[in-house]
């Protein structure tokens, strides 16, 4: 009987040990996992969406390493110890490896960038301040582009709506970091902020019609608007004039690079005489003849039957009170043969003196259209600044206007039908923030990660061999218990 | 008494579960009454599950009866709690890991898997509306003749006609609305993106005529109100704005007062001043409004502007106005720009998207007062499930008779009643030593030594 009882303790105490075994190898790496998860995800939002992987992909790899460090030696050593001793350092060595990268590697970056953040006017807090405080840095940091992304309406990656141009042409999403300009896809040589961040383009060169700007899209029209604009400024020059005049140039000289292309196939193929091709870019917007067939619906459901007495009963009342204010052409002229000539004729009966062209100015402010398969007007601009920016300025103005996320203009970001957007803001402050933000995420993307992981593998440097050392302890108990009970648990 | 016990705890667990299920499920039933078999989706599965649990149940009920081991009834018991798990927890986590970017792909983004998984019953409220307020629209605008409004509420999806009108109708705005618009438009439209150009484009660019589109079978002109001779014989021909995709009114205020401080003809501003302040002068100049409004209206329906139905009104805010609502001011014009939904009979292109497929998205709702209850009732059932075993366990140790004194004494069973799991176990080298160290002891038949090794056997 005492015997019995003397089995089922080695047993117990053999499970004992097992369990103690297995609590201290996990102990180490899988509690060093969770608490860097833990410090990791303080690393919020999509800039640090990648960057949030790399503290738990580097305790993977460091548990890896002593797996498989483990294994060799169990080949290797017949002595425990020895085995011991190997891995628990080779558990050190992956623990200690991170913190001296960050403290003999990074750490001099930071004073290196202490100094450009210096030298350019901006600020930076010291490596110490920001390793104890690296969660509320990123936070702000994240905050900070929030307020960009929210000001512009847009987010931080970019987006394309419709699987197609208006036209049903096609666009190329191009992924951040090309700087190749595909010539099976683009007419054109010229693409705007090709190598600036992921975008949709069309065949133009232009930005896809249902394109919507990214972040690092957005920042490069910012500033290729505002850089250009100051260099003028500085050169007592205005950029906007600069542009008319260039815009006027080509648009004037018969025999300008704009005006042979307006006459060339290629052109022609997409703004030619067949409207009732899909491709043809007449069909999009409020041609002259578009306009007429307009103002003739008009006319003659306005001027005729209750409409029309009511009309000039109306006209009637309003010249009793101002004595004559509206002529009587205005009720005439409302039938079938209302066109843009005849709103012209009528504007000069009221005194005002404007032209069909002026008319059709500013219709295109609400209707206009390029063709994404022929080259823009801005193209044939020689000056490659100012080039730059007319395209930067027709993307943050006509484009943003369009999608409902103007960079550009008296008010910017959500102008729709239901929102009337922020007042624009001073370009000058955005971009020395601009300055400031691109910088932090620059670093603080790349170094954040290991900053992290610092604290947790500090101490874990220490527990991680312990626990190794344990887990070897305790392997070894239970395997003497285990011993001892197959001897007939006498001893 | 405990085989009592035991179908008392296999009644506490699922088939209490399903009735809490069915409890809770009940605003949805409710909300979703007419639409049949679809709204009993969380109860089938809750029911299924239940079913399987019944059946391993039932398996591992009789393996215990025949264990010949502890080990035996145990591992049945492993077997039940497993299974508890599974069915319960394992199944809501599969669910919770798989459904949200289906559901986010079938509805475009329009239902988010977290609004259904925490409100599902406003989220079935909301659905059982479409359905309700799709037939009163339908019974005004006398697209549903047959029966009276009652009648057809109360029969709802189960209707024939009701049904048939919402699918051809979604069919309608869908192929003959939202398909025919070229490029991003209506998508940025519909993405709170409705900026001025994109609306002239959306009413100018030339759309997709039916035969264009190489995604259109067919031409589908199956609306049966507007230009119908007779209610539902005729079918006619409907041409969708922009407006119609997007939900309700599109509505403005202007400031008339303050935007004529800029005049300097007195008579004029006295004039509009009047209008702008007098309710019968204004009530005067909204009646002369009337019929150039209908001329607009008219005028948008030819093809050189909208192409179809989009009403425009003027209404001036007076004295009365403001008493109804204090929050309007007094002198602003109001502008509203309505759509043709209403009047046909038809939600916009979103909400009726839903309503189509309402019966498949009512038992997506229904899957989810299945889901707090099977999460809440994972603990108790298995710790039903490990009682069970206990029970199980307690009336084996019972029913157990003790070997004969002889027959313990036998170092092993007969090599016939071995089993291959018996034999692979001592196969182990951890086992193997250990027959070895047996002093004085034959070996050779160590395969058929017991499990419970008990060395005092050997050692006397």
């Amino acid at each position: 009987m005492g015997n019995v009882k003397t089995v089922n303790s080695l047993k117990a105490r053999m499970v004992f040990w097992r369990i103690l075994k297995v609590a201290f190898y996990l102990l180490g790496f899988l509690l060093l996992f969770h608490l860097v998860y833990r410090d990791a995800g303080k690393l919020e939002g999509d800039l640090f969406e990648s960057a949030r992987k790399i503290p738990l992909l580097v305790v993977a790899g460091a548990w890896a390493v002593v797996a498989i460090v483990q294994i060799i030696c169990a080949f290797i050593f017949k002595k425990r110890m020895a085995r011991i001793i190997i891995v628990a350092i080779v558990g050190f060595a992956v623990m200690v490896g991170p913190l001296v990268y960050l403290d003999f590697f990074i750490e001099p970056e930071f004073d290196t960038l202490a100094q450009e953040y210096e030298a350019e006017g901006l600020d930076f807090d010291s490596y110490g301040l920001q390793v104890f405080n690296y969660a509320e840095l990123a936070e702000d940091l994240n905050d900070d582009i929030d307020e960009f992304l929210d000001l512009y309406n847009i987010d931080y990656e970019s987006d394309v709506y419709g699987s197609t141009n208006t036209d049903t042409s096609e666009y190329l999403e191009i992924e951040e970091g090309t700087d190749v300009i595909d010539t099976s896809f683009f007419i054109s040589d010229y693409v705007f902020g090709l190598s600036v961040g992921d975008a949709a383009y069309s065949k133009n060169g232009m930005y896809a019609d249902g394109y919507v700007f990214g972040f690092a899209q957005t920042k490069y029209i910012l500033e290729t608007y505002y850089n250009t604009q100051q260099k003028y400024k500085a050169d007592g020059e205005d950029a906007d004039e600069a542009l008319a005049a260039a815009l006027d140039d080509l648009t004037s000289d018969p025999n300008s690079d704009w005006n042979e292309y307006k006459e060339s196939a290629e052109y022609l193929e997409f703004y030619g005489d067949n409207i009732d091709e899909v491709k043809n870019a007449k069909r999009y917007y409020v041609t002259p003849e578009r306009l007429d067939a307009i103002l003739s619906a008009l006319g003659a459901n306005l001027g005729a039957g209750d409409s029309g007495d009511s009309l000039r009963s109306i006209i009637g009342t309003i010249n009793m009170a101002t004595g004559g204010m509206i002529p009587s052409s205005v009720a005439n002229s409302l039938t079938g043969d209302l066109s843009l000539e005849a709103v012209v004729l009528l504007a000069s009966s009221f005194g005002l003196d404007i032209s069909e062209d002026y008319i059709m100015e500013l219709l295109e402010g609400f209707s206009n259209y390029q063709s994404p398969q022929t080259k823009p007007i801005f193209y044939f601009i020689e000056d490659a600044e100012l080039r730059d920016y007319a395209y930067a300025k027709y993307f943050g103005e006509v484009h943003g206007g369009k999608i409902g996320s103007v960079l550009i203009g008296e008010r910017i970001g959500c102008v729709t039908m239901d929102e009337s957007g922020y007042e624009a803001e001073d370009l000058g402050e955005r971009m020395t923030m601009l300055k400031q933000t691109e910088k932090d995420l620059g670093y603080m993307v790349k170094y954040y990660p290991w900053i992290a992981l610092r604290n947790c593998f500090m101490y874990f440097a220490g527990l991680i061999p312990f626990t190794i050392a344990c887990a070897y302890l305790f392997a070894s108990l239970e395997k003497k218990t285990l011993d001892k009970l197959i001897k007939g648990g006498t001893r | 008494m405990k085989t009592f016990l035991k179908v008392i705890l296999y009644l506490l667990g699922f088939p209490l579960m399903i009735g809490a299920v069915v409890y809770v499920s009940l605003p949805i039933l409710e909300a979703g009454k007419t639409y049949g078999i679809w709204i009993y989706g969380g109860i089938g599965v809750t029911a299924l599950i239940g079913l399987i649990y019944l059946a391993v149940g039932l398996i591992t009920w009789n393996a215990s009866r025949k264990a010949k081991t502890l080990a035996g009834i145990r591992k049945a018991t492993a077997a039940l709690v497993i299974c508890a798990v599974l069915l319960t927890t394992g199944i809501w986590f599969a669910i919770d890991m798989a459904l949200p970017p289906i559901l986010d792909d079938a509805t475009s983004g329009t239902i988010l898997y977290e609004d259904v998984r925490d409100d599902y019953i406003a989220k079935s409220e909301v659905h059982g509306l479409l359905l309700t307020k799709f037939i009163e629209m339908n019974v005004a605008n006398g697209n549903l003749t047959q029966l009276s409004l009652e009648q057809y509420l109360a029969e709802g999806y189960g209707n024939e006609e009701v049904k048939n009108l919402i699918h051809d109708n979604f069919q309608s705005i869908d192929q003959d609305g939202y398909a025919t618009f070229k490029g991003p438009w209506v998508d940025l439209a519909s993405d709170d993106r409705m900026t001025i150009p994109t609306i002239v484009h959306l009413v100018i660019n030339d759309r997709y005529e039916s035969t264009e589109d190489p995604l259109k079978e067919d031409v589908i002109f199956i609306y049966k109100g507007e230009g119908r001779e007779e209610a539902g014989t005729v079918e006619s021909p409907i041409k969708w704005t922009v407006l119609d995709m997007q939900e309700g009114v599109l509505s403005f205020d202007i400031d008339a007062l303050s935007m004529m401080s800029g005049l300097t003809d007195e008579g004029l501003t006295s004039l509009l001043e009047m209008i702008l302040t007098d309710e019968d002068t204004a009530a005067g100049i909204e009646e002369m409004l009337a019929p150039i409004l209908g001329a607009v209206n008219d005028a948008i329906t030819d093809e050189a502007l909208a192409g179809s139905v989009i009403t425009v009104d003027v209404n001036i805010v007076t004295d009365s106005d403001v008493e109804i609502d204090e929050s309007l001011k007094k002198g602003t014009i109001n502008i509203s720009i309505v759509p043709a939904n209403e009047s046909r009979g038809v939600w916009d292109y979103m909400n009726m998207a839903w309503l189509d497929s309402n019966n498949l998205l009512f038992t997506v709702i229904s899957l989810f007062p299945a889901r707090r209850i099977m999460l809440v009732f994972g603990g108790l059932v298995v710790i039903l499930s490990l009682i069970i075993g206990a029970i199980r366990e307690s009336q084996y140790k019972k029913n157990l008779v003790l070997p004969a004194p002889q027959q313990q004494a036998m170092p092993y069973p007969a090599r016939a009643t071995v089993s291959k799991k018996m034999a692979k176990e001592y196969s182990s080298p951890y086992m193997k030593a250990c027959y070895r160290s047996f002093n004085n002891y034959d070996t050779r038949g160590s395969l058929h030594l017991p499990k419970s090794i008990d060395p005092n056997d050997y050692t006397k």
